[in-house]
């Protein structure tokens, strides 16, 4: 974000300069853009770009006990399939989990007897 | 209060995880407030897809924890917004399963079978079966997986009906099935070798068993866990897996023992950098 301020403000004040520079060359003899003008122009540009890519971050994950984790990369997502399966492992639920899971064939009668024995118990 | 993103991100893993159906009926209970609650509060900010994916779950929740009345409103929801679709398996099978729910095996069935075409409804006209045993149960999973091969769902609860009666063989070829299909699902990479572990100690309790074909099961039950921690060195189930093989009081043999001391320490090192607990895992 301060990256973004910083660019964002150096290049509004190159663009200022460059427009006071043209109106005065316009009514006097034509030069080129000065150079502190142009540096200026580059400096901000490189401040921005620098900024949005250190702006990607990989985003946290909630385990299903609502505890926050986030990845040992903090920036790029990794490649390697052992550790791009490290999410899974600390947030304790994998894709793969469907095969365990199989909602499709998931026995409503049984469930809901156990919840409901559950909730008797709390009673 | 966890941050909104994080956990819609979260639900929507749930939700196309199906992790619902493994949970505890604490967890359930708990789930079922914590949707509710988001969606009550952020329903207008989701996109349709994202909405109509959590109303899926919800549905679900409602159905596990006996909110019969809330899981109605949720499939008259749906209908309402999907009536031009009225041929939506989805809804059917929701439909179904909620016809089910409250006892009505009739209506259920009298929808999951309109029309042979709908396979999804004929995967659940399958576990109607299931009270009739597991032969009859196996026997109709095997008609439907002849109609529909690349149902990798199918092939893991066959897999896991062989598993109860003892068939580990046959269980094995069910998870090798989806193997063919997901080569990097590590979990399954895990039951494959832990079945191989479970038809060696079935097989070594036998009275005539050949050595050698003990040694191979040790081996396919070995190098299953090696693909799946080569895949996620973090899965501690493999590990733990591994571990358990490596001391075996078969691979103690002075004829095993030097094969076995790499993989050993390799198992070892790995134990204690992840901080398993072996002693309370194996009591």
């Amino acid at each position: 974000m301060l990256f973004y301020a910083i660019g964002i403000l150096l290049l509004t004040h190159a663009g200022y300069s460059a427009f006071e520079h043209h109106k005065l060359a316009s009514h006097t003899i034509h030069s080129a853009l000065p150079l502190d003008i142009i540096v200026e122009t580059i400096v901000a540009t490189v401040i921005i770009v620098f900024g949005s890519i250190t702006s990607i971050k990989n985003s946290p994950a909630l385990t299903l006990d609502n505890e926050v984790v986030t990845m040992d990369s903090q920036y790029l997502k990794p490649i390697r399939a052992t550790d791009a399966s490290q999410l899974d492992q600390i947030v304790g639920v994998s894709e793969y989990d469907r095969f365990d899971n199989r909602i499709e064939f998931v026995d409503v009668i049984a469930k809901r007897r156990e919840y409901a024995e559950w909730i008797k118990e709390q009673e | 209060m966890p941050d909104t993103a994080l956990l819609k991100k979260k639900l929507l893993h749930i939700a196309a995880t199906g992790s619902v159906s493994q949970f505890t009926p604490e967890q359930l209970h708990s789930h079922y407030q914590e949707l509710n609650q988001f969606l009550a509060l952020h329903k207008d900010t989701l996109d349709s897809i994202e909405l109509f994916n959590l109303y899926e779950l919800e549905f679900y929740s409602c159905i596990l924890t006996n909110h019969d009345i809330e899981a109605k409103a949720v499939i008259d929801l749906l209908l309402d917004q999907f009536q031009s679709n009225s041929k939506s398996q989805r809804i059917k099978l929701l439909q179904s399963i909620y016809y089910e729910a409250i006892g009505d095996g009739k209506q259920a069935t009298q929808l999951l079978t309109q029309d042979p075409d709908e396979l999804s409804l004929s995967r659940r006209l399958v576990t109607f079966s299931r009270s009739d045993g597991s032969d009859k149960y196996i026997k109709n999973l095997c008609y439907y997986l002849d109609l529909q091969p690349s149902d990798l769902s199918a092939w893991a609860e066959l897999g896991n009906e062989y598993k109860k009666i003892g068939k580990y063989q046959d269980a094995i070829y069910c998870l090798k099935e989806i193997l063919l299909h997901e080569p990097l699902a590590y979990p399954v990479f895990y039951k494959v070798g832990l079945y191989h572990y479970y038809l060696f100690l079935q097989e070594l309790a036998k009275p005539k068993t050949r050595l050698h074909d003990l040694i191979q099961l040790l081996t396919q039950a070995r190098d299953n866990f090696l693909v799946s921690v080569e895949i996620n060195d973090k899965y501690d189930k493999s590990w733990v897996g591994l571990y358990i093989l490596a001391n075996h009081e078969f691979n103690q043999d002075d004829k095993f023992k030097k094969k076995t001391e790499k993989l050993k320490s390799l198992v070892q090192k790995k134990v204690t950098e992840l901080h398993i607990d072996i002693s309370s895992i194996i009591e």
